[in-house]
């Protein structure tokens, strides 16, 4: 009866005098018909009537009582919609999910006040809203730092604005992590994805060393590596985007970098493997990183007003410039910080 | 906000040349595939369409006005001289190229002469009769999956297709050809519409026979984030590609993004999650015993993101979709549920043209 009714009611052609019997030959095949029908699936007052009139059998019976008189794929097919609307979940267009991340909150704010009693300075040149380049130093063997970035503007930036951290490619190799990483906001690293977060009006984080940064060797801790090839200083150009330097102290020692082995990473789809003091030696538990204090300090927007946006883009020895310039200016946070500094645990 | 700061610079319309009172006539290959059926079905109802010359090996489903059918197969090696005679002959203004297989096919070779060298024909087909205006029916599939993809694939992107699939290769090979046509006859208009995952509740193809058991094979550890296009936006699209000029490719994808757990979420299905070392040999094995629809390398669009762009179609095309990904595959899972009795066959009648050509 009522499926009869569904079909009718979705085709626009008037259907009082139709046989209900040929119903179906008037269905329009992709009409809403087919779709509102879903309504229609099991209703409420139908399962309500079936349960009255099963009340009184013995269980088992009343069981199949009810699969008999709702129809087993209908009751299935009910049960499934029901799990898969109470499963949904919302995400942004990169995939970051907010309900994932709520629970890691507490750990990442355990590491920030706790563990590594990270220190910031200058938060104030991280604007509040709109589109903001950070761009950062890169080290410390895991990337625990961009973790902390995000961490400090969450925990201690007046506006708790979620920073996008970008992260190099290999993370999307890797059966896990790139899963991970999409859900709580990171980004694959690419002038494409950059830019679409940025005109999203996303604080969005950069390290333009890379694996160059994040993989050198402890010898090398705080010399920056060569800044990419100017893909920041562009990105923030065609953007709009003010750029801040960002520096991190303490990440270096948090996990010194020995030595690298590439010959057996490559197969594994790593850039390398890495040996610290504690990794492979202690394994699993060498990637717990030194409880080292670290220093997050964020420097004034570099300035790009004197050239205008496009002459920018178009002149590449310019980007150059001022990428070296924003390399120095984050030099210049590490050097202050380095030299302020006492105690690599103690600050 | 990104429409609004990346705003086109070119005016409403600009891209539009073609008169739009005046008449046109309409020849399309595959008439028995979901598009060529639907597109049928669309112009036939066209006051502005004369009429519609319709190829395939098989006489179309519907069309009793406009529609004349030539048999024509694309395997046949004077495909081309007889295509270009019924093209000359009835003064086409628009071809439209659809007849692709819906299914990496079991028979590779055959596959290989329909798809690719079939296209080539009909290009060369449209040379010789030097129509004004092709439209091909393409797919994001041509972008390959990879996980050095952007997450927002644009068209002028390299068609990398995945590695080992003969399929996407000879997918990538049509909009070589077509991309070569645009070349040599620069007076032609030639577009490719690249539609991603399409689905709903009639069109059958390797996604829905995919995502209708069931269980659904997945990869363990990765969970890409995927977008999918309603059939009726997919028409409404190639329709529009139709009536006005847009030289170029086109994706033509839903709004929003789906990670694929989610889409085996919302439909209410299990995923089986495979280790990737041994999923790439098992789909091999089951697909050459003809038990799946899934080739090795296909595994790579359900390990890798491949989702592409939607700008290009919004700022140039100016046309936007009516559903988004997530309302496109609610409307294929709800026509999957079992519904009043009856309306399962008048679905099926419809859900015809699963191959074409």
């Amino acid at each position: 009866m009522t499926a009869n009714k569904a079909i009718g009611s979705g085709d626009g052609v008037p259907h009082e005098h139709r046989d209900p019997q040929l119903d179906h030959l008037f269905a329009s095949p992709s009409g809403g018909d087919v779709f509102e029908s879903k309504t229609d699936i099991l209703s409420l007052e139908e399962v309500r009537e079936a349960l009255d009139k099963v009340a009184d059998l013995p269980p088992l019976k009343a069981l199949a009582e009810l699969f008999k008189r709702l129809g087993v794929d209908r009751l299935s097919a009910a049960l499934r919609r029901a799990l898969a609307q109470r499963r949904d979940r919302h995400i942004d267009e990169f995939g970051f999910d907010e309900r994932f991340l709520e629970p890691l909150w507490p750990i990442a704010k355990w590491f920030h006040d706790n563990y590594f009693r990270v220190e910031s300075r200058g938060l104030e040149h991280v604007p509040s809203t709109g589109r903001t380049l950070l761009v950062a130093n890169h080290s410390g063997t895991l990337p625990y730092d961009g973790a902390m970035v995000v961490a400090a503007i969450r925990f201690q930036h007046p506006s708790q604005r979620h920073v996008r951290a970008l992260v190099e490619d290999f993370i999307y190799h890797l059966p896990f992590l790139g899963m991970f990483m999409s859900r709580v906001g990171a980004v694959r690293a690419c002038q494409e994805n950059a830019l679409r977060l940025l005109e999203h009006d996303h604080a969005t984080l950069v390290f333009p060393e890379g694996v160059k940064g994040i993989g050198k060797l402890y010898a090398k801790r705080y010399r920056l590596q060569r800044f990419g090839r100017g893909g920041a200083v562009r990105l923030a150009a065609a953007a709009r985007a003010p750029m801040i330097p960002v520096s991190i102290v303490g990440a270096e020692e948090s996990m010194p970098l020995l030595s690298k082995v590439s010959w057996l990473a490559r197969p594994l789809g790593l850039p390398y493997i890495p040996v610290t003091p504690t990794l492979p030696l202690l394994g699993p538990l060498g990637l717990v990183p030194l409880p080292t204090k670290w220093f997050i300090d964020f420097g004034a927007p570099i300035d790009l007003s004197a050239y205008g946006p496009d002459e920018l883009l178009k002149d590449r020895v310019a980007i150059n410039r001022v990428n070296e310039e924003l390399r120095h200016a984050v030099q210049g946070l590490i050097d202050a910080r380095l030299a302020e500094r006492k105690s690599v645990f103690f600050g | 906000m990104v429409r609004a700061a990346m705003a086109d610079p070119t005016p409403l319309g600009s891209s539009i040349t073609r008169d739009p009172q005046r008449p046109f006539r309409v020849a399309l290959t595959g008439c028995r595939t979901f598009f060529g059926d639907r597109l049928i079905r669309a112009l036939e109802d066209d006051p502005r369409c004369e009429h519609v010359l319709a190829f395939d090996i098989r006489p179309p489903l519907s069309g009793p006005k406009k529609t004349r059918y030539t048999r024509l197969d694309l395997t046949d090696p004077s495909a081309d001289e007889q295509m270009a005679r019924a093209l000359r002959a009835e003064g086409i203004d628009i071809l439209v190229h659809t007849a692709f297989l819906a299914y990496p096919s079991h028979s590779r070779s055959w596959a290989h002469e329909l798809e690719a060298i079939g296209s080539l024909y009909v290009m060369n087909a449209a040379a010789a009769a030097a129509v004004p205006k092709v439209v091909l029916t393409s797919s994001t599939a041509v972008y390959g999956a990879h996980p050095s993809n952007p997450n927002f694939i644009s068209e002028d992107a390299g068609l990398r297709g995945v590695k080992g699939s003969r399929w996407v290769a000879d997918r990538i090979t049509v909009e070589k050809e077509l991309a070569r046509l645009a070349r040599d006859c620069p007076k032609m208009v030639t577009t490719s519409l690249r539609f991603c995952m399409t689905v709903g509740p009639t069109i059958r193809n390797f996604y829905t026979k995919l995502l209708t058991p069931q269980f659904v094979p997945a990869v363990m550890g990765y969970d890409p984030l995927m977008q999918f296009v309603h059939e009726d936006d997919a028409v409404a699209a190639l329709l529009r590609a139709v009536h006005e000029d847009h030289p170029g490719a086109y994706n033509i994808v839903g709004d929003g993004t789906l990670y694929f757990s989610d889409v085996i979420r919302l439909g209410g299905k299990i995923s089986l999650p495979v280790p990737h070392f041994l999923g790439y040999p098992a789909a091999d094995a089951l697909f050459n015993v003809q038990l799946s629809v899934v080739p090795g390398p296909f595994l790579d669009y359900f390990r890798y993101s491949w989702v592409a762009d939607d700008g290009k179609m919004r700022r140039k095309m100016r046309y936007s979709p009516q559903y988004t990904s997530r309302g496109a595959l609610l409307a294929f899972f709800d026509s999957l549920l079992p519904t009043a009795p009856g309306t399962h066959g008048a679905e099926r009648a419809s859900g015809q043209g699963e191959l074409s050509s």
